[in-house]
């Protein structure tokens, strides 16, 4: 019994000490204006985004750190790892809703020193090489107006504070109901919030996910996916698969596009085609507030 | 009628010859006694015969048929063998290991073979034991089932592979008593074994066995009382004095 | 405190799926379990049957060896999520976009997985049975392939039912690979109430314990099936040996 205790001791004395070690100290970067008074804050972005290009441009300034998921970026900065992450402002609209201590920074294009294309901020359907689809579904996309593309984003935004609550008519909706023109396949990762998310009803027109029973599709690529298949007179199934396996399937067929709030870059365009941008953001860093 | 016969059966391991040239015919109803030194080649020739070992030359023929050409599956079943390690199923009860056989090679009903094999086990004694495992046994009692199981396939034959050998000195009696009785019941035995006793107790014929062939050969009276050959003289007397 | 009030939420708020995918990581696991052990079996029965002496069929017998050692290797040596990536997306590449059913996607990626782990347990379980069972078989008539299925196979089995329950507890944390290709298993579930709760770390949490009781009642239960296999080590008695006459009852005789 001597022992045990001994040994519970000495481990709870190691993991006090490992503690110890680990904290750090925590830089305030609430009310920077501009991205110089970010100094010395740690900041992360998601891999492979242009997210983490955009940080490259004040790296002499922040410690940068990148996580594959764009999920632990908010755990890291819950648990402190982390000063802030760079995210688009819907997300960070999202996020900062569901919890009152987070806020963000809208550190937007070039004026607070962001340096960022349209290509970029702006997401697009993604379709196989050469497809037909990317000329009908742009017609569809340009028909949405800039103010209504905005509004639509407001009500997801709500929709997110209580995904299981009705929010009431939405602002883009087709009246189209005709489907003869066949199916359209859709694929997206139904882990991206505001974008996309995965709910259990299919309260405020979620859409049933084809692979993965029981759950449903919701969030802005879900609607405008709607709105593309209706008036294009088609039937829309909504397929969710990892964000690296949305490429491969459309290149395979599996699906016929992709919208996964997926930005049109040049290495991407060598892979799929894109259509013009159903959306385009501003950069934004979240962060925690301090006490 | 000759059971079996073997014709200048040979049998070597890679280079190693272990049966030279054994000449040996067997008379139906009559038990023969096989004795020699280890590494004579007594267990090689039983093997042969049984053809759990592939003979490189000669001809071993059963009821006037070259053994290679009759079924095997068949031939075995008339012509069982008893091993020194006995060799029981380990995954069934004593009971089972004499009912499998029958049922899954003679293609008989459970039932019938239940009653035969429940006959044989209680012929051997073991009666109290119908459900035990092998592992619950004695190696005396081991080795009884096992004769009960080749019993139970109504052999023309039996093989005895020193049956006796792996077990303690005190359970030696019950295996061999059990043999006895069998070879008072006209079955057609050979039995590879040490026990010079049992073999001139209930042999019709030995073998004296050396060097891969047949030394020598007589009634148990002849072969222990008045051995011819020099060998023969030096091994039992290393025996019976040692 | 806080932290154990949101762990009871996500439970209560999604138990449902997170029951759904208990069930379906305990399906792929145990079916693909189950198939693994028998193309075990099969490879291992192939492999452990001695050469024909006929050529044409001893021919075979050594190009069929030499497939299930190509397919020991390849399966041992590659990660199982890069399995399920390129047989998943491979097939539809090849078939024009055609995809595999999940669920059989997964129970078959399980599947060949395990059966190369399985084929050398079982190979391993044959070559330590005795020959002399063997023997013991051929001596009453059977042919090797009932000597195989009646006497040599269950004691194989016995043998290697640690392993297998090993494989098993193995796969049912191995099942969450299959996340990559969309399979709704419990990882996959947790990854889909990660993004819905925005609570990474209470969401692994459940799935965590989840995990473990599911691995710890499986290794329990094998455990004890186990024991009930190899049986007591004594046997008892009841009735008489020297008198024939004497009824005679033992445990579990049909009379």
């Amino acid at each position: 019994m001597k022992k045990l205790t001994a040994i519970i001791l000495s481990l709870v004395l190691l993991c006090t000490a490992l503690t110890a070690c680990s904290s750090r100290v925590k830089t305030d970067i609430s009310g920077a204006q501009n991205i110089s008074e970010l100094k010395g804050a740690i900041i992360a972005a998601q891999s492979d985004t242009f997210h983490l290009t955009a940080l490259d441009q004040i790296k002499d300034d922040i410690t940068i750190k990148e996580y594959p998921d764009f999920t632990d970026l908010l755990n890291a900065l819950n648990s402190g790892a982390i000063d802030g992450y760079v995210a688009e402002e819907p997300t960070a609209l999202t996020v900062c809703g569901t919890d009152a201590t987070l806020a963000y920074l809208p550190l937007v294009n070039n004026s607070t020193g962001f340096t960022a294309t349209d290509a970029e901020t702006g997401i697009a359907v993604a379709f196989k090489t050469g497809s037909e689809m990317v000329a009908k579904a742009n017609s569809v996309i340009a028909a949405i107006s800039t103010e209504t593309r905005s509004d639509l984003m407001k009500q997801i935004v709500k929709m997110t504070e209580d995904i299981t609550k009705d929010v009431g008519a939405l602002v883009l909706t087709s009246d189209k109901t005709d489907t003869s023109n066949g199916t359209l396949k859709i694929a997206m990762e139904c882990a991206y919030q505001p974008f996309n998310w995965a709910q259990t009803t299919d309260v405020n027109g979620a859409v049933a996910i084809a692979n993965n029973p029981g759950m449903f599709a919701n969030g802005y690529d879900v609607q405008v996916a709607k709105y593309i298949a209706a008036e294009l007179g088609m039937a829309l199934e909504v397929y969710q698969y990892e964000w690296d396996s949305l490429i491969p399937a459309v290149q395979s067929g599996a699906v016929d596009g992709i919208i996964a709030g997926m930005s049109p870059t040049a290495e991407r365009e060598e892979e799929v085609d894109f259509t013009e941008c159903y959306y385009n953001s501003n950069l934004v860093i979240i962060y925690k507030v301090q006490k | 009628m000759n059971e079996i016969v073997l014709e200048h059966l040979e049998k070597s391991f890679g280079d190693h010859k272990v049966l030279l040239d054994v000449n040996l015919t067997v008379n139906k109803g009559e038990v023969i006694s096989v004795i020699g030194s280890s590494g004579s080649g007594k267990s090689t020739m039983l093997r042969c015969i049984n053809l759990l070992e592939e003979p490189t030359g000669g001809v071993i023929k059963y009821k006037g048929d070259d053994i290679l050409t009759l079924n095997l599956s068949k031939y075995r079943t008339q012509v069982g063998m008893v091993f020194q390690q006995f060799n029981l199923f380990d995954n069934m009860t004593a009971l089972e290991n004499c009912v499998k056989p029958q049922v899954k090679v003679l293609k008989r009903k459970r039932d019938e073979a239940e009653k035969i094999a429940k006959e044989y086990i209680e012929k051997v004694g073991m009666s109290a034991y119908v459900n035990a495992r092998p592992s619950q046994l004695s190696g005396g009692q081991k080795q009884r089932i096992a004769i009960a199981r080749a019993l139970s396939m109504n052999p023309e034959v039996i093989l005895f592979d020193e049956p006796t050998s792996a077990l303690d000195p005190e359970m030696v009696g019950e295996v061999l008593d059990v043999i006895k009785n069998l070879a008072k019941s006209g079955l057609t035995m050979i039995v590879v074994t040490h026990e010079m006793a049992f073999a001139r107790e209930v042999s019709d014929r030995v073998i004296f066995m050396d060097g891969g062939v047949v030394l020598e050969e007589g009634t148990p009276e002849e072969l222990f009382g008045n051995p011819k050959m020099p060998r023969t003289r030096e091994f039992l007397s290393r025996y019976l004095n040692g | 405190m806080n932290f154990f009030v949101q762990v009871w939420q996500i439970v209560v708020k999604y138990y449902p799926h997170l029951l759904k995918g208990i069930g379906m990581t305990l399906l792929i696991s145990l079916v693909g379990t189950l198939i693994g052990l028998v193309i075990g079996l099969l490879t291992g029965v192939v492999r452990t049957t001695p050469f024909s002496k006929n050529r044409a069929v001893r021919i075979l017998h050594k190009i069929l060896n030499g497939i299930i050692a190509c397919y020991i290797e390849i399966f041992r040596g590659t990660p199982m999520m890069v399995q399920a990536m390129v047989i998943y997306w491979g097939y539809a590449f090849m078939n024009g976009g055609q995809t595999l059913p999940l669920i059989p996607a997964g129970i078959f990626i399980v599947s060949i997985n395990t059966g190369a782990y399985m084929a050398e347990i079982v190979r391993g379980g044959i070559i330590s049975i005795d020959k002399g069972q063997f023997e013991g078989a051929y001596s009453v008539g059977m042919t090797h392939p009932q000597a195989m299925l009646h006497v040599v196979i269950p004691q194989v089995m016995r043998n290697i039912l640690p392993s297998i329950s090993n494989e098993f507890v193995i796969n049912i944390k191995d099942t969450s690979v299959l996340n990559v290709i969309g399979v709704a298993e419990l990882y996959h579930v947790a990854g889909t109430i990660k993004a819905m709760s925005f609570q990474t770390f209470q969401t692994y949490a459940v799935v965590c314990v989840l995990y473990f009781i599911m691995t710890f009642s499986v290794t329990r239960i094998l455990r004890g099936f186990e024991k009930k296999l190899s049986g007591s080590k004594n046997y008892t008695i009841c009735g008489s040996q020297s008198d024939p006459a004497a009824e005679i009852h033992v445990k579990g005789e049909a009379k």
